[in-house]
């Protein structure tokens, strides 16, 4: 269990090799806060790619702040490729950057495997880049239902990344009582 | 050769260009071939570009491959690779190779529908009447001569063959297939098949119907029938053009907007139209007219606008205005949000304006309703992805109308149109049914468009132009309101385009029609009156008596007639027996002119509701009454508790039914466990076995709903023999059916 | 479909039930009073939501104080007239 100062730590952006965070979906808003705390401080780029940027929880972590909050800018992806795009428009300024819930655009069934991953590979220079300029953190929740991909992408996210912090994972939920 | 007629079918010709397919205005139908090459394109590095140039020259299929530019919507003009097929049929396989080898590249046109292509080139549709110029069967110029926005357009005259199992296959295996077509009307035998196939053959070769139109043709006939002729190898002519197989798309379950959506399986025709009465759009209501018109509008061939998936129609629709415009499709939506801030991200993420009503019963309530609110939005205030915007100003737009403007602006005029014409229209005039079939298939895409806008996929959509038009619409809404009050109504309830309010004197014609005006004014937006009622209840939630809830109320017309949102009555899943017994009472209570003399029809009430618990006490009400409705939230193996859908699908599996996520399940609740016995099971469900406590539980509750609104719970209790409330537990999982 | 954040609805409950502890921790009575409190904040949710305040809560303070001075406001008209029918 992470307690919030925990998580200043792990939030703590710097120019420098990009950071790799791996949670469960259940500590989101401990994350959300973590991301207020920073803006406390200076500007904050946010790459939502899962729908979680809950902007009330991040206002009630920093109280409401509205010159805290003005300096967070958020940028939402809702498929994959306009994940990559918005990597891609992002320049290399000193404003840390929070990538938030990446995998989930990535999971999208309706697209075959090789090419989310292929678009996930075209991710990485976007990491390093910005990670050298400005600071960059990845957040992944790896989805419930464990995937072929699961595996595959997070070998890739972590093969690459500077620094990996993985939190514990509750334990996996028993299989369905099958009927027959 | 001159031919004048309506353009049937259209696909792709398997050697060359396209196939048509035209009824003639002589009775002919003529099956035609028309040159007509594609194109996609591809932008991006030049390097790139060029290796895939190299690389489209050595495919087998003959390309014709240029450099030019073209508008992308964002972007404006940029150069791009285009590359031409003479044979739409090898698009296809052509792209995917393509596209595999060189998958950095954006593409754009890649995947359109032939029918929007030619329609966009041409400006023939389907059912457009048309003059083409023919040598031998090869299509040497078309004319279109009339449009899609047409609001009498002639129909073709078209011979029918109706084909039907004697059971619903969903229950139980049908023993025989019942042929309707011209005067005769008879009934086969399934079994042995050889002779319905041969019947068939006889019908199809000497009566040639344009359309066969089934009932569960889809999931059950047509796979039946086309197994039957693979197993006899009796060639059947089921496709006018020899040389096709029936086309199938194959079941599937997909997510879309928030749900799991289940599409069943799909059989089309080539030169013929199959279409499913159970999977036919607007069919229970309209019959043909609503398929035909989306085909119309839509630009897409009858067979697939008849199935329309939400989103499709309008994506059709943009693809051809964009055509026709000049503007690149891009294969793959990619534009992301721009930044905002999370104060930003406060003020613009939320939905249609909803406010609290009143609980209670009101008397006197004028209902006024925005005319298409989100369309005429969109099209007033020229709300599109490439448009610049910033702050709302309530005032049309000057600018040059972007392409979702374009494209819904006609049709949002015709469904007006159609809604003008049929409020003066008297009712015996035959054309009513016809307009109100088409405005309900404009309705039906109108509904979509806004949330295609912002839809994840949508090749036109934009997060951004999305929340524009929620904030207009909370602005038109709040000004709507500041009209009201100024003219000294109260505000009732407000719900994403809707008002209801009222005033302590009744309102007269003048009245109305200067609220209508200055509400208009004020907005810029269309507002028509919904209408005048004796009096409306709004209904609190059923969890707790003071918490109110949008858009549930019922009301009674000043005409008689009744209007219901939000209980049991206009829920799908409820057991008709609650709706029913909802409605009947409303009927009665509407009979009261107002709300004093609501009193008077008490007893009748009364009498209504002994007479529907004692047929259930009694095990009188029939056994369709009684079934309730759950769509399975996920595949059976998924559940950890099942639902009671979910039992009753398990139940279905043991007899070999599987049931799909998506798919809606029926069932009736029994005692004991599993505590469902599902409707479509080889054998009726036990009547003894009937939970009828839950049943009248359940009644009781949505008998509440309604008298405890309307009838203030102090009156005396002599007036009913039921306590104002029960209270029976009611499980949790029904608590959600119901 | 393109909506991050909560509803209003939902706002409304995650912070009535940030006080859980609180109520929970009350007598019954106090807390059907509280709850009768929450209440009148769920009657102005949609203005609450269109206020786009950062903090939620302040708004639906003010909700409640909204209702308790209506409450009081027609108190004190009744209390006047009474006043006036004494002799």
């Amino acid at each position: 269990m992470f307690y919030a100062g925990g998580m200043d730590m792990l939030l703590d952006l710097r120019p420098g090799k990009w950071g790799l965070l791996v949670l469960p979906r259940s500590m989101r808003s401990q994350v959300l806060n973590g991301l207020g705390r920073i803006a406390e401080h200076g500007p904050l780029l946010v790459l939502d790619g899962g729908n979680s940027f809950n902007a009330y929880t991040v206002s009630r972590a920093v109280r409401g702040r509205p010159e805290v909050l003005e300096r967070i800018r958020v940028s939402r992806a809702f498929t994959c490729y306009q994940m990559v795009s918005l990597l891609e428009e992002v320049p290399a300024t000193t404003t840390p950057t929070v990538c938030l819930d990446f995998f989930s655009t990535f999971f999208d069934e309706s697209l075959p495997a090789r090419e989310r991953q292929r678009l996930l590979e075209s991710c990485l220079p976007h990491f390093s880049r910005l990670g050298k300029t400005a600071g960059l953190m990845v957040v992944v929740s790896p989805p419930k239902m464990i995937l072929p991909e699961t595996t595959a992408f997070l070998d890739i996210l972590q093969n690459a990344a500077g620094n990996i912090w993985a939190a514990e994972f509750p334990t996996p939920t028993p299989e369905p009582l099958r009927l027959f | 050769m001159k031919i004048s007629g309506w353009l049937f079918d259209i696909y792709p010709n398997k050697v060359n260009g396209l196939t048509l397919w035209l009824i003639g205005d002589d009775g002919q139908r003529y099956c035609l071939q028309h040159e007509f090459a594609v194109r996609f394109y591809a932008a991006g590095p030049s390097a790139q570009l060029r290796a895939l140039w190299k690389f489209l020259e050595g495919r087998e299929e003959p390309v014709k491959l240029s450099r030019t530019e073209r508008r992308d919507i964002y972007m404006g003009k940029i150069t791009v690779l285009a590359c031409e097929v003479a044979n739409p049929a090898a698009m296809r396989d052509l792209f995917q190779q393509a596209s595999q080898a060189f998958p950095d590249l954006t593409y754009y046109d890649a995947d359109i529908h032939l029918a929007l292509r030619y329609a966009a080139v041409t400006g023939v549709f389907p059912l457009a009447r048309c003059e083409v110029e023919t040598l031998g069967n090869r299509v040497q110029s078309i004319q279109p001569i009339d449009t899609r926005w047409e609001l009498d357009p002639i129909a073709p005259p078209m011979r029918t063959l109706s084909l039907e199992p004697d059971d619903d296959p969903s229950c139980r295996t049908p023993k025989g297939i019942i042929f309707q077509y011209e005067r005769y009307s008879y009934r086969l035998d399934l079994e042995p098949a050889r002779p319905v196939l041969v019947n068939l053959r006889a019908i199809l070769e000497r009566f040639d119907p344009d359309l066969i139109l089934t009932n569960h043709g889809d999931t059950w006939l047509i796979p039946w029938l086309a197994s039957k002729i693979k197993e006899l190898g009796i060639p059947i002519p089921v496709n006018r053009d020899p040389g096709y197989e029936i086309l199938t798309h194959k079941e599937h379950t997909y997510f879309s907007y928030g749900r799991i959506v289940y599409r069943g399986q799909q059989s089309q025709f080539f030169g013929r139209w199959h279409l499913d009465k159970q999977n036919t759009m607007l069919w229970s209501d309209y019959g043909l007219d609503g398929a035909l018109e989306m085909a119309r509008v839509t630009c897409l061939p009858v067979q697939e606008a008849a199935r329309l998936s939400p989103g499709s129609g309008i994506s059709a629709m943009q693809f051809v205005t964009a055509m026709q415009t000049g503007i690149l499709i891009p294969w793959r939506k990619a534009q992301a949000e721009k930044p905002k801030t999370a104060l930003e991200l406060i003020r613009a993420d939320m939905g249609g304006m909803v406010y609290q009503p009143t609980i209670g019963l009101h008397e006197n309530v004028i209902g006024i309703d925005f005319v298409s609110m989100y369309p005429g939005i969109m099209v007033h205030f020229n709300i599109s992805p490439e448009v610049q915007r910033s702050g709302i100003a309530l005032e049309p737009s000057t600018d040059e109308p972007g392409i979702v403007p374009q494209t819904l602006e006609p049709l949002l005029k015709k469904r007006i149109a159609y809604k003008s014409a049929l409020f003066d229209m008297p009712k015996w005039d035959d054309r009513r049914e016809k307009y109100k079939a088409r405005s309900s298939a404009e309705k039906w895409l109108l509904v979509t468009c806004f949330g295609y806008l912002g839809y994840k996929n949508a090749r036109f959509g934009r997060i951004e132009s999305h929340e524009a038009v929620t904030a207009y619409g909370r602005e038109a809404l709040l000004r709507a309101k500041e009209a009201a009050e100024k003219l000294g109504y109260e505000i009732l309830h407000m719900y994403v385009d809707g008002i209801w309010v009222k005033k302590a004197a009744k309102p007269d014609a003048d009245d109305i029609r200067k609220l209508l005006e200055d509400v208009a004014d004020r907005t810029g937006l269309p507002i028509a009156l919904d209408g005048m009622y004796r009096w409306v209840a709004f209904l609190p939630s059923q969890v707790s008596a003071k918490v109110p809830v949008a858009n549930r109320y019922f009301g009674v017309f000043q005409d008689g007639s009744t209007k219901v949102r939000g209980i049991e009555a206009r829920r799908r899943d409820t057991a008709p027996l609650l709706s029913k017994t909802q409605m009947g009472i409303l009927e009665i209570l509407a009979e009261a002119s107002d709300v004093g003399a609501i009193r008077k029809v008490m007893p009748e009430v009364d009498r209504f509701i002994d007479s529907k618990v004692r047929a259930l006490r009694d095990g009188r009400v029939p056994l369709e009454d009684l079934v309730m409705r759950q769509r399975l939230s996920r595949e059976l193996e998924a559940y950890r508790t099942p639902s009671p859908a979910a039992r009753a699908a398990q139940q279905l599996a043991g007899v070999g039914k599987t049931m799909r996520a998506g798919q809606s399940i029926r069932f009736i609740i029994t005692r004991g466990k599993p505590g469902v016995h599902a409707w479509d099971l080889p054998t009726e469900v036990d009547r003894k076995s009937i939970d009828v406590q839950r049943y009248q539980a359940l009644l009781y509750r949505a008998i509440g709903t309604v008298l405890d609104a309307v009838v203030p719970l102090e009156k005396p209790p002599d007036l009913f023999d039921l306590p104002a409330r029960i209270e029976i537990p009611i499980k949790n999982d029904l608590m959600a059916v119901c | 479909m393109g909506r991050t954040l909560p509803t209003s609805t939902d706002l409304f409950l995650q912070e009535q039930e940030s006080f859980g502890r609180f109520r929970r921790a009350l007598r019954r009575s106090d807390q059907l009073a509280l709850d009768d409190l929450f209440d009148s904040a769920r009657l102005h949710l949609a203005a609450t939501q269109y206020a786009s305040h950062a903090l939620p809560f302040e708004v639906m303070l003010l909700s409640m104080l909204l209702e308790e001075h209506k409450l009081v406001m027609r108190l004190r008209e009744q209390f006047d007239i009474f006043s006036r029918r004494l002799p």
